[in-house]
């Protein structure tokens, strides 16, 4: 289940090198937001652990009761399949622009989103082993490209630290916070097969916390090999590590960074998938008792990622654009109707045990006096 | 037209692997809902493949965003 968190925050993040407006200073916004995310954690942790079972949206709709919880089921439904969608576009666009060039789009979707539907068809828990098998893949050529980078690196990079204003620096924590450390909200759905014995923020911590150092260890390598030009690059990993050449022997490792999006985008992509089609089955009521539940929902889900990819958006101007609204558009998912939940639930649990039938007390039997 | 043909090879493969044995199972929901979506989205995949317009959904979403939140 770390693993499975680790590899989807990391996602797409790891490509663009989670690059905001305070420049310089978004390794330090990373922390930031890290710290700032730990409230998130224990919200949703609450929230599943409100009721036995760990069923996020079956919790939300016995705390917000029938329709307020089948109205924040289906926007939390919403929101899954826009990221979804914007996350397979980015990784589709991606694999055109790099690599396969003559290659339509619609293709590499067609063959991504075949795989997410197979493996979502088997269960959530073929997610989390993927995931764990992927995971030291990931961290592999995270250190491997760190590592071979630090004689292109320039440590004067990094300085001066904290040149961006506290504006800049609060626009970059609110950024990351919202893309990719908030999105935890979609991760929540997997604990319901999670070992019970398991706690959940331990878990969500652990999680959150390795996706942080692979996202700090990213930037901070993007920012000391390229310096001030890291702006400029849509893909700043991929330049930062096509930059390292060890002799005439071992150049081109840039591939490393095509299979870390690969893995951890592709995590991503499936644990979005799978969390719209737990909100879309609380939405119409569908039983969900079993790993296998929500198989029949994965294929149209998966359609309309498909046709919501091709229609996400029209130019790249549009999509670098869309990153400012990022804060504005996930606050509401994010942080609002969860915070929502959770004080409906604790109000319901109060009233319950105020109004419930107290328990007797034991009378004590008088019993006659024997002769 | 070669959004056009990835469209029905994936739409073939899934129709064959999804949509049939939900008619052969008895989960009603299920089959309507699949039916929908698939023939829905298959007609718009085939339309933006022969070049309709449209309207992108961000775009969509940066319109409305900031009158919500004014």
């Amino acid at each position: 289940m770390t693993a499975t968190i680790v590899m989807f925050l990391t996602g797409s993040s790891l490509i663009t090198g989670a690059y905001t407006a305070a420049g310089r200073d978004t390794w330090l916004c990373g922390i930031f937001a890290f710290f700032l995310v730990i409230p998130m954690m224990l919200v949703h942790s609450a929230i599943l652990n409100l009721y036995p079972g760990r069923n996020y949206y079956a919790n939300i709709l016995t705390a917000c009761g029938k329709w307020a919880g089948r109205a924040a089921a289906l926007y939390l439904f919403l929101c899954s399949m826009f990221l979804v969608s914007l996350v397979l576009r980015d990784f589709c666009e991606f694999i055109h622009i790099v690599n396969m060039v003559e290659t339509p789009v619609p293709v590499i979707a067609a063959c991504i989103l075949g795989v997410a539907i197979y493996l979502l068809k088997k269960g959530a828990y073929v997610l989390a082993r993927v995931s764990r098998f992927a995971l030291p893949f990931l961290l592999i050529s995270i250190a491997l490209t760190c590592v071979l980078a630090i004689k292109d690196m320039e440590f004067s990079n990094l300085l001066p630290i904290l040149q961006a204003g506290p504006e800049k620096l609060a626009e970059g924590t609110a950024m990351i916070f919202f893309l990719p450390m908030g999105e935890i909200t979609a991760c929540s759905s997997l604990f319901k097969w999670m070992d019970p014995k398991e706690k959940v923020f331990p878990v969500f911590f652990r999680g959150v916390l390795g996706a942080l150092l692979f996202l700090l260890a990213a930037n901070l390598r993007n920012l000391l090999v390229l310096g001030n030009s890291i702006a400029a690059f849509l893909y700043p990993s991929y330049e930062a590590v096509s930059v390292v050449a060890i002799g005439q022997f071992f150049t081109r490792i840039e591939v490393l960074i095509g299979i870390n999006l690969m893995l951890a985008g592709f995590i991503k992509c499936c644990v979005l998938l799978h969390n719209a089609c737990e909100a879309l089955g609380a939405v119409f009521n569908l039983d969900g008792s079993t790993p296998r539940s929500r198989a029949p929902l994965v294929a149209p889900c998966a359609l309309l990622v498909f046709t919501g990819s091709m229609v996400i958006f029209a130019t790249s101007e549009e999509r670098a654009a869309w990153t400012n609204y990022t804060p504005l558009a996930s606050v509401l998912g994010q942080v609002l109707i969860p915070v929502a939940v959770l004080a409906a639930g604790k109000i319901r649990a109060r009233r319950k045990g105020r109004g419930g039938p107290k328990p007797a007390r034991p009378s004590r039997a008088r019993t006659a006096p024997q002769p | 037209m070669i959004t056009i043909l990835t469209c029905f090879i994936f739409y073939s493969i899934l129709f064959f692997l999804d949509l049939l044995p939900l008619f052969r199972g008895k989960q009603k929901f299920y089959r309507w809902f699949m039916v929908v979506v698939f023939a829905a989205t298959l007609v718009y995949n085939i339309l933006l493949g022969l070049g309709m317009p449209f309207v992108s959904i961000t775009a969509l979403l940066m319109s409305l965003l900031p009158q919500i939140f004014k």
